[in-house]
């Protein structure tokens, strides 16, 4: 019994290692999502299942304010994760789906992807706005948003485009370095999700989970051998 | 030679004098839509838009003396939008979205005058523009007038944009009224009050600007529209510029917030209101007219053209708009209230149509609106008991009164078994503003995928403070805070919802002058003369000290006719007669299809013969029987997505783009 429980522990170890392995080892992602493997009313992050739940997720986004070393807000913000507020982005059902059934929605709100192990190279990534022909009408009003680190937008990054008539409008850009999010503008759903990076970017802490975990490993696997 | 200099200046003269005989002009272009200043860069831009947002335009053509216009040319930033060629005939020309209308037009305009228009343009370009209008006459001489609009830039990713918005307006609700209803409900003591009205609670509040388009004094028609559409109008106009035709369903239109996010996000629209649902603050919504009263014509737009608002909640007062009149008369009065007529219903050109897409319409007195409603799928409520036993409809028509609704000082007696005006009126169970507010919030929120807008209007604080009917203002403003609470509620539990709480307009220069320094029964002692009613009454400073009310269960104060009463005193009154102690009776609504008969005709019929043998008389500074609307700025209080934009001294039309930003652009 107690051999099982080690195995078991040895079993989440192992996966938390290969995780952080697959989202920070020096190898380019490639993902691509049309939304129409999973069901109508599954969190969006569910389609990533098999394909890239290790590299990315989706979060709902909200604005914070950027705090300085007394917790005191400093008057600039940054985007993160408030899927505990706001619950977690879905995939849907639409009848403005551009293909298959589905598309990526939040409700007409932003959606920000997340890169799971920090800062990556992005060499391509595109997206497609649903055919419902809505959101902002302003010419060149909306924008395609890629995050630092620290959740703020990268200078010169952004990809203005017009939403409202626009149906079914590829959004994409290429070649933006240190990207850790990428926040899609509210006002639409949308469909068939591509990225490609050239590479990731390991940070620190990364580097010593990865290694935190393979110490685990080599620890649990001498427990066991002397249990037997 | 000086004789042949002075031979040739008089032959000069003489030419000049023949031809000046002979000349004609080019023709003028007297008006032109929107209206604006020219654009000069020190110059106050009077038309904004946002991206995309529809609106029209047009232009007023007088030619000279026996000419016609032959062509009407609009262009923008020196692109032309369209071209209107005059078929030489008399008759109006209606081609797509633009006509030529040259009858039907106000009196004083020279022959042969044309109204050119080009409906529901729209540019999605932010910035300064140029409208040029170009006019060619017969005589084929041509003119050119230059005007300007901006459109204001939605600035992409700002926050989250709020998914619904609820906009809570008092009528006539200035700071004095917000600060008597504080003083009410919640009490003062040793400088504090000891509570906070749940619109205090908010955490933004500014001031905002009043004004309309022709006045600094606003009336409730523009003071709701300016809100909504980033525009002024002119007073007793609503959604429209002014014109030069005599149909007041033909102006120019700007298109509403609930249209414009009706379009572009596919939100749906509530609008409740303690008046009747024609009033001018419901209507300035959804409903273009250039003349509020038109009620026939009002409400059937608010259903006909359902498809551009979003309208999925309406609730109010106003049953005689929607109970057919086969007689189309109201003299006599129909025994089942109605008061619908051909004289204030609507027909729209084909332009109109054609370009936002509206419904034609039809004048139709003997229409059942209520059963049309019904049909479109609408539940219809026409009591208190009915709309809470309704669950939560898809949509949600509610009818509790003819006209305006009973006040809720007649209300809250009724449910108290204290007062029998709700039944004087003929409906005794009539729901208060916070129970129509929360039937509002759930029907909206039911399958809520795209958002909701909700106008919620508390109108007889306005309505009171005319009459200078002090407790009943009072009470109005409680009950309306009461509403705003649940706003606040929903707001808490929906954080993509932004909330705010302002008026269109402050009415009847209320103010706050003190207490009584005597009890109830001293004061109901009183002789009616100044003497005796205003010098050994009124205490201010420290006589006033801090008048306190007791509050039953129900929120409201058991009785407002307290010892040392809080007394109110009125910088636009007109002549009224003040007793200081409440009126048992309302004084008449003129908008009651009854109010002729008993026994509606035995409430005092105005201010000025109110308490006129137990008050002493107060001579107004304004004329007519009523205290009128002021051009005192107004405090706008905000709750939830993007409330921190609204702070500071800001005009009226200034809210409509902050919530566009708020609702398209996202804002923290």
């Amino acid at each position: 019994m107690k051999s099982l429980t080690a195995l078991k522990r040895l079993g989440v170890v192992t996966a938390l290692c290969a995780a952080a392995a697959a989202a920070h080892a020096d190898q380019p992602i490639n993902l691509s999502l049309n939304f129409d493997n999973v069901t109508s009313g599954s969190k969006a992050d569910d389609a990533l299942f098999g394909v890239g739940a290790s590299f990315v997720h989706f979060a709902n986004p909200d604005l914070f304010d950027d705090l300085d070393a007394f917790g005191n807000p400093t008057g600039t913000t940054h985007w993160g994760d408030a899927s505990l507020t706001y619950g977690a982005v879905k995939v849907l059902s639409s009848s403005f789906a551009v293909s298959g059934a589905n598309v990526l929605s939040n409700g007409h709100q932003p959606i920000l992807i997340q890169f799971n192990g920090g800062p990556v190279d992005l060499y391509r990534f595109s997206v497609q706005q649903d055919k419902s022909g809505l959101g902002n009408p302003q010419n060149n009003g909306s924008r395609l948003d890629f995050l630092d680190a620290a959740g703020h937008v990268i200078d010169g990054a952004s990809v203005f485009y017009t939403q409202y008539a626009n149906k079914g409008l590829t959004i994409s850009a290429n070649g933006v370095s240190g990207v850790s999010g990428i926040l899609l503008s509210g006002g639409v759903d949308y469909d068939n999700l591509n990225i490609t990076t050239v590479s990731a970017v390991p940070e620190p802490a990364s580097v010593a989970l990865l290694l935190g975990g393979l110490g685990l490993v080599a620890v649990v696997a001498r427990k066991r051998r002397s249990v037997a | 030679m000086q004789r042949f200099a002075m031979f040739q200046s008089s032959v000069a003269l003489a030419v000049l004098a023949l031809c000046g005989a002979e000349a004609v002009a080019a023709p003028n272009i007297s008006r032109l839509t929107p209206p604006s200043n020219p654009a000069l860069a020190t110059a106050t831009t009077l038309a904004r838009f946002l991206p995309g947002q529809r609106f029209d335009l047009q232009a007023t053509v007088q030619p000279d003396a026996g000419a016609t216009i032959t062509q009407v040319v609009f262009a923008v930033d020196g692109n032309t939008v369209a071209t209107l060629s005059n078929d030489g005939t008399n008759a109006n020309q209606y081609a797509a979205n633009t006509s030529l209308v040259k009858t039907g037009l106000v009196s004083g305009l020279a022959a042969n005058t044309v109204v050119a228009s080009n409906r529901a343009y729209a540019n999605n370009n932010a910035g300064l523009h140029t409208l040029t209008v170009t006019a060619t006459d017969s005589n084929g001489l041509t003119t050119t007038r230059q005007g300007s609009f901006e459109v204001v830039g939605i600035t992409a990713n700002s926050g989250r944009p709020a998914k619904n918005i609820i906009f809570m307006l008092g009528d006539g609700m200035g700071a004095s009224h917000r600060t008597a209803a504080r003083i009410m409900a919640k009490g003062y003591a040793q400088g504090k009050a000891q509570g906070r009205l749940a619109m205090d609670t908010f955490p933004y509040t500014g001031l905002v600007m009043t004004a309309s388009l022709n006045s600094i004094v606003t009336d409730s028609a523009p003071g709701m529209s300016n809100y909504v559409n980033g525009n002024k109008a002119q007073n007793n106009q609503e959604g429209v510029f002014p014109d030069d035709t005599t149909d007041a369903f033909d102006n120019p239109r700007i298109e509403y917030l609930s249209e414009y996010l009706h379009r572009l996000k596919g939100t749906s629209l509530g609008i409740v209101t303690t008046a009747d649902v024609f009033d001018a603050t419901p209507a300035a919504n959804a409903v273009h007219t250039s003349a509020r009263g038109n009620g026939t014509g009002i409400v059937d737009q608010y259903l006909d053209d359902r498809n551009l608002t979003g309208l999925k909640v309406l609730m109010g007062g106003g049953r005689k708009w929607f109970l057919p009149n086969p007689s189309n008369s109201i003299s006599p009065q129909p025994i089942n209230g109605s008061q619908r007529r051909n004289a204030n219903d609507y027909v729209l050109a084909a332009d109109l149509q054609n370009g936002w897409g509206a419904a034609p319409g039809a004048l139709d007195p003997n229409r059942d609106l209520i059963a049309d409603f019904q049909t479109a799928g609408f539940t219809y409520a026409p009591d208190n008991t009915t709309l809470q036993s309704a669950g939560t409809p898809d949509m949600l028509l509610g009818l509790f009164s003819y006209s305006n609704m009973n006040v809720a000082f007649d209300k809250i007696n009724g449910r108290r078994g204290a007062s029998t005006i709700v039944n004087d009126y003929g409906f005794p169970d009539q729901p208060m503003l916070d129970e129509m507010t929360q039937k509002a919030l759930d029907v909206l929120n039911k399958n809520n995928s795209n958002g909701f807008v909700l106008m919620v209007e508390g109108a007889s604080i306005d309505k009171q403070a005319h009459l200078m009917d002090t407790d009943r203002w009072v009470l109005e403003t409680i009950e309306f805070d009461r509403a705003v609470q649940k706003a606040k509620d929903f707001a808490q539990a929906n954080p993509d919802t932004i909330v705010i709480v302002t008026a269109d307009h402050e009415c009847s220069g209320a103010a706050i002058i003190g207490a009584s320094m005597v009890t109830d029964s001293a004061l109901r002692a009183k002789a009616a003369t100044s003497a005796d009613m205003r010098d050994t009454v009124v205490g201010v400073y420290d006589s006033a000290k801090f008048p306190a009310y007791s509050i039953a269960g129900d929120g409201y104060p058991t009785t407002t006719d307290v010892n040392y009463k809080m007394l109110i005193g009125y910088g636009a009154n007109a002549d009224r007669y003040e007793a200081w102690i409440s009126n048992p009776q309302p004084t008449q609504d003129s908008q009651q299809p009854f109010v002729k008969t008993a026994p509606l005709n035995t409430y005092p019929a105005n201010p000025n013969v109110r308490n006129s043998s137990n008050g002493y008389l107060v001579t107004g500074q304004v004329p007519g029987d009523q205290a009128a609307h002021t051009a005192t700025d107004v405090p706008l209080s905000a709750f939830g997505r993007g409330a921190s934009l609204f702070t500071g001294v800001f005009d009226n039309t200034d809210v409509f783009f902050k919530l566009g930003q708020i609702a398209i652009g996202g804002a923290r």
